[in-house]
């Protein structure tokens, strides 16, 4: 049998034992020829000028994840380079040259890798028309499945491939070469030891890291790129001093308690945790790390989600607003629209300044508000009907002496509570009924910012002017090419340019940054996470043997099942649950500080970033229990003695 | 205190049946230290998993204070084997993770024991054993004789009826071996430990009371020390380690 032939078994037996890893890279695999696909697919890049940005965002995704999977697959290769020793040694015992077993273990990992790749392209290419169609329908437009195969993508995907092979190989090469027969023959009777043995340094590591988590995750909430970063630093030091000390304290912890670690089963579970932490405590800190940054990227793209369906719904409810403050004069803009857009209703009309800002100031005072007007904004009542039966809104009347309130929905509360008359040209109104149907007051240069008094006209006519608007409903999207007519159109003036709003175009901008931001942010969460919990899984996994004997013994000596079930599935737990715990918290408390600097009235309720963030759990934990009932089905099979 | 009667055991098939034990009876008084020496293959170690419960004969009792084993609900097993049965293997089996203590302890944390009793219990048991010293190191930090008299020690802090060891000096030096054997004996005759030993060393067996043979599943012959000293013990022993022949012969 030759040593190719010997490797090539050895990776067939390896992917039976390692199908977690040997799943993680087809997947990777899979999203990187997917992305790929993207970065070179032409009809991607013409569906908006920004696009084009897509593909320098995600071959910067790719850096990342290409840098993170080679972590992966050279800590694999480095672990049952381990744990495996004993075999290896065997081999260069028997007079194979450690030059040759090094390229043993590299022509078996590379086939694992190849085989991966291979599967990986294939599944990739599917993702890879999802990604395209849902991008298409992003933009609304339209996209006939056409199935092809992209060279580019897959030479980019090899490259990125053996460029993570060709450092493994190098890394594993120098670590068999460095060995002696004795240390691979010996190497699992060496002893777990812990990384920082002394109890007075672990002490005050353990309460700098705790120290530093508490500021970091503090200096994370202040939004300030500059604090946020020193916040970034603290909490990655907080996290590896935490799991290395943590993993030394638990033992003096319970040396000094020992009635405590007698009671139930805590000794068990303790002992077989803290060893595990010993030996793997920076690892379990760059899973946390991978996993904190995992939620972060989840959340925040739950957070722009919200903020981009805001927008597109905000902005503008007519299909085309042009709003000028100098002049009502649209003729220029007319003769462009005549001839190139169908229009089914239009209406020009005024927005006017009351008398006062008492509704403005009332609003700064009580709800989340801002604004760059000096008066309220007021509507006449004819202008304010039509424009509502234009949208499509139910009529509604306006009773003498009254003035009707028209705002954004969020604001509507804070409106209620306000009771006062208001005064235009002297005349009072009360106040009659408040519609929140949306209304072009997202910004300014609509109908009001926020909110606009809507009055009897003969009162809003006798005050100054503050914006003129040429509003339509059209019959074809206003984005792309006549969306940039439309804009080329502005006078020159660098002071006074005219503001022009179209649904389609917002809906376009918004589809850009919906695929520029929150596909490569899933795109990093999501190998992130699969790398984290593949290296968990695979270190509990490997130590099935080890738990099996341990198991053993104790059924031996005559412990329950029921007790040994409940004794494993504690260790199981707390191992799947120590690297989350903290990334959890460190995520939530980042999240709700970003949902602040949303725009006002983004959130629409107080339910919502309590929905946000539970959306943004929900994911990361469903995905992440795949793995953990994959191997917890698996090791219960293995490591329980039959009943 | 240990009765057994009639055990049989056989593995395969219908066509291509092999006996593992044939017809054996015997019995152990309380606080007596017997050994089972036979040749790899002759049926020892089944006998002794028949008796710990791990494995169930095909035929025959085996009582134990009275009580049949062969009869005991499979949901009432673990518990008594906890309460009494003690293990001492040849390869320790000391979980590595725990301390010596922390072993010793087990015994008694799965017996659901008073936490503020446990201490106490194992450190009296240590120093019975001679290991008080070793308490706070990990299984990788002492030697094989301590191991094994750890072991020992996890084997009996419970007050367990009877002490079941399997080869207990297979994976020991000659020093250590006799240190362990004249330990266990000493256990036997001042604190009343039963012992059932299952060995393929003349020497080991000579430390005990009374030696069993097995040759084949079946009991073959019967040693009894009584007052004549180790020495000579050993030496007869070996006599019928010679009559038994076979692969035993090479044995010391």
């Amino acid at each position: 049998m030759t040593l190719t032939k010997l490797s090539l078994r050895n990776a067939r037996n390896q992917t039976s034992d390692y199908l977690v890893y040997f799943i993680t890279i087809i997947i990777a695999a899979a999203l990187i020829y997917a992305f790929n696909g993207l970065v070179v697919s032409n009809e991607i890049q013409g569906l908006s000028m920004t696009m084009q940005n897509l593909s320098y965002i995600i071959v910067s995704a790719s850096i990342v994840v290409v840098l993170i999977i080679g972590w992966l697959i050279n800590y694999t290769m480095r672990f049952m380079l381990t744990k495996r020793s004993r075999e290896l040694g065997t081999y260069i015992l028997l007079g194979i040259e450690p030059r040759k077993v090094a390229q043993m273990f590299f022509v078996e990992n590379l086939a694992i890798g190849i085989v991966a790749l291979g599967i990986g392209v294939c599944i990739g290419n599917l993702i890879f028309h999802a990604l395209h169609a849902a991008i298409f329908r992003l933009f609304s437009t339209a996209h006939t499945f056409r199935f092809s195969f992209s060279v580019q993508a897959l030479g980019l995907t090899v490259l990125y491939f053996a460029v993570i092979y060709l450092f493994a190989l190098l890394k594993s090469r120098k670590h068999i070469r460095k060995m002696k027969i004795y240390d691979l023959i010996y190497f699992e009777k060496q002893n777990e030891s812990a990384a920082i043995k002394k109890s007075k340094s672990r002490k005050r590591l353990f309460t700098a890291s705790l120290l530093c988590g508490i500021i970091g995750t503090a200096l994370l909430t202040t939004l300030n790129l500059k604090t946020n970063l020193i916040g970034a630093v603290l909490l990655i030091f907080f996290l590896y001093g935490f799991f290395m000390s943590f993993s030394s304290g638990i033992p003096s912890y319970y040396e000094k308690r020992p009635t405590k670690k007698y009671q139930g089963h805590k000794l068990l579970t303790f002992r077989t945790l803290s060893s595990k932490l010993s030996t793997i405590g920076v690892t379990m800190a760059t899973i946390a790390l991978l996993f904190t940054a995992t939620l972060v990227a989840e959340g925040s793209g739950m957070v722009f989600y919200t903020q981009f369906q805001r927008q597109s719904e905000m902005v503008t409810s007519y299909d085309l607003l042009i709003s000028s403050r100098s002049t009502s004069d649209f003729s220029r803009y007319e003769a462009y629209i005549e001839e190139h857009i169908p229009v089914r209703q239009s209406r020009t009309y005024e927005t006017y300044e009351g008398d006062d800002d008492n509704i403005s100031q009332h609003l700064l005072n009580n709800a989340d508000y801002w604004t760059y007007l000096e008066k309220d904004t007021v509507l006449k009542m004819s202008d304010y009907s039509a424009l509502r039966q234009m949208l499509g809104y139910e009529p509604v009347t306006l009773h003498d002496g009254q003035y009707i309130l028209h705002c954004m929905d969020y604001l509507a509360p804070a409106l209620e509570a306000y009771g006062k008359e208001v005064a235009i040209g002297g005349t009072l109104l009360t106040k009659g009924p408040i519609y929140t149907e949306v209304f072009t007051q997202y910004t300014w240069d609509g109908n009001g910012r926020g909110f606009i008094i809507v009055v009897p006209d003969e009162l809003a006519g006798a005050q100054p002017v503050c914006n003129y608007i040429y509003a339509a409903m059209t019959d074809i999207a206003v984005s792309g090419t006549l969306y940039e007519s439309l804009i080329a159109l502005q006078p020159d003036t660098t002071d006074d340019h005219d503001m022009i709003l179209s649904k389609a175009a917002q809906a376009e901008e918004n589809a850009s940054l919906h695929a520029m931001i929150l596909f490569p942010l899933y795109y990093l969460s999501f190998v992130f996470m699969m790398v984290a919990a593949t290296i968990l899984s695979i270190h509990l996994l490997s130590d099935t043997a080890k738990l099996k004997q341990q198991y053993q013994i104790l059924y031996n000596f005559g412990m329950d099942y029921k007790e040994m079930k409940k004794s494993l599935n504690r260790q199981f737990a707390l191992f799947y649950a120590m690297p989350t715990i903290p990334a959890i918290i460190i995520c939530i408390t980042f999240l709700f500080s970003f949902i602040k600097v949303l725009d006002p009235g983004t959130i629409a309720s107080t339910a919502q970033p309590f929905f946000i963030i539970g959306t943004a759990l929900l994911l990361f934990l469903a995905i992440y229990a795949v793995y953990i009932i994959a191997s917890h089905k698996s090791l219960k099979r293995e490591v329980l003695p039959q009943q | 205190m240990l009765k057994i009667e009639n055990v049989e055991k056989y593995y395969g098939s219908k066509n291509n049946v092999t006996k593992a034990l044939d017809r054996i009876s015997f019995e152990v008084q309380r606080g007596e230290f017997i050994a089972i020496m036979g040749a790899s293959g002759s049926g020892k170690t089944t006998l002794l998993n028949c008796i710990a419960t791990i494995d169930t004969p095909s035929a025959g009792n085996i009582f134990l204070d009275g009580v049949n084993v062969t009869e005991i609900a499979p949901q009432d097993l673990a518990r008594f084997r906890r309460e009494k049965l003690g293990f001492v293997f040849q390869d320790f089996n000391l979980l590595d993770t725990l301390t010596i203590e922390e072993n010793i302890a087990l015994a008694l944390t799965i017996n659901h024991v008073d936490a503020k009793l446990i201490q106490h219990r194992v450190h009296t048991v240590a120093e019975q054993l001679g290991i008080e010293d070793v308490l706070n190191k990990f299984p990788y930090q002492v030697s094989g004789g301590q191991k094994q008299r750890a072991a020992c020690a996890r084997a009996m802090v419970h007050k367990q009826s009877l002490l079941l060891a399997d080869e207990p000096t297979g994976a020991l030096d000659s020093k250590s071996s006799k240190t362990l054997l004249e330990m266990m004996a000493d256990i036997n005759r001042r604190i009343d430990v039963t012992i059932l030993m299952v060995t393929h060393d003349a020497y080991s067996a000579s430390y005990a009371g009374r030696v069993l043979f097995l040759k084949d599943g079946r009991l073959f012959n019967e040693l009894l020390k009584d007052t004549q000293p180790r020495q000579a013990f050993y030496h007869e022993i070996l006599d019928v380690l010679a009559l038994l022949g076979g692969d035993i012969s090479d044995v010391n």
